[in-house]
């Protein structure tokens, strides 16, 4: 008569029936899910800290506006001000206000003229991020 | 010591004979810290998703009081409706931890932690779609489905959480309440459980 104590037939069948069903729950789950739609615009940006830094990114949004899309994602930190919004950080790296330093914006390398609020976005736009000083 | 007789006239499965249930001020008011317990234990664990003790709790004191912990378990469901407000997900819980309640009751005879391990993982594991039943009513199949399916990571850390809990706290937890349950500090006797 096998020793109840010992006898490990038991634990063991159940250890592999539980590893089965977890297994095809995995399964379903994988086989089931609905899979994500990105943002319909794709939008180049390029954060230029010096001539030598630069980085570029790419993103998908749906929304509207440039600092719409930046806010949500955490691309760009500021303040609200009576002029707008105004960008004090982009992508973690911060303008140093007592070095004289800001953001500038641009559009495919030229001038834009209102603020990140208020900057339309369409699919394929490429914005560029200047840290300069004044 | 004073008896209330609540003149249940429950039937005892085993026992064919009327008898009439009496359950004393003392049990009363164990059941109450009872279920106490089980309210804090799941307010204090609710920072975590889905890592829970009530399962074990639950299966503990089905072992030890038997009949008696459905009274602890509609307690505590009525508790958490009140602290949390009473949603579907309330209604659900009214036949899913009495069905815990059910399973430990038939076998209350098994002496092995592993298997209260095993049994607490698949209720983890299963509590996805127990609770997706009332979908089917509400909204077809098919919505129930894809209700389950959204879950099924949850049910895995449900699971997966309730089997670690069960392992290791299972013999501690179950040697507390059964000290609890007996009077005058006699020795619990453990010679029979083994894993």
């Amino acid at each position: 008569m096998k020793d109840k104590k010992n006898d490990l037939t038991g634990p063991i069948v159940a250890t592999i029936i539980v590893a089965f069903i977890m297994t095809g729950m995995l399964i379903t789950f994988a086989k089931n899910r609905q899979p994500t739609a990105q943002g319909s615009k794709q939008v180049f940006i390029k954060v230029i800290l010096s001539e030598e830094k630069t980085y570029d990114f790419k993103m998908y949004s749906d929304a509207e506006y440039l600092g719409e899309a930046l806010k949500n994602s955490g691309f760009i930190k500021g303040e609200e001000t009576e002029f707008g919004f105004y960008v004090t950080e982009v992508k973690g790296f911060a303008a140093d206000s007592s070095k004289n330093e800001w953001w500038c914006i641009t559009k495919g390398g030229e001038e834009v003229y209102t603020g990140v609020e208020q900057i339309p976005i369409n699919d394929g736009d490429r914005f560029e991020f200047t840290l300069k000083t004044y | 010591m004073m008896v209330i007789d609540l003149n249940l006239h429950l039937k005892h499965i085993k026992n064919t004979s009327k008898k009439t249930m009496h359950i004393s001020v003392k049990e009363i008011v164990l059941m109450g810290m009872l279920t106490a317990a089980l309210v804090t234990v799941q307010v204090a664990l609710s920072f975590l998703p889905n890592i829970e003790l009530i399962s074990l709790l639950i299966i503990i004191y089905t072992l030890v009081f038997k009949w008696r912990a459905l009274f602890i378990v509609y307690a505590f469901i009525f508790v958490e409706g009140l602290i949390f407000g009473f949603g579907q997900w309330w209604f659900t819980w009214l036949y899913i931890w009495p069905l815990l309640f059910v399973i430990a009751m038939l076998f209350n005879k098994v002496r092995s932690f592993y298997f209260w391990a095993i049994v607490s993982c698949i209720f983890g594991l299963m509590f996805g779609a127990l609770t997706a039943i009332p979908v089917i009513a509400i909204s077809g199949l098919q919505a129930a489905k894809a209700y389950w399916v959204q879950g099924i990571i949850f049910d895995l850390v449900h699971g997966i959480g309730n089997f670690a809990t069960a392992l290791f706290l299972f013999h501690p937890l179950n040697f507390l309440i059964n000290k609890i349950n007996k009077q005058g500090g006699k020795k619990i006797d453990e010679s029979n459980w083994y894993r």
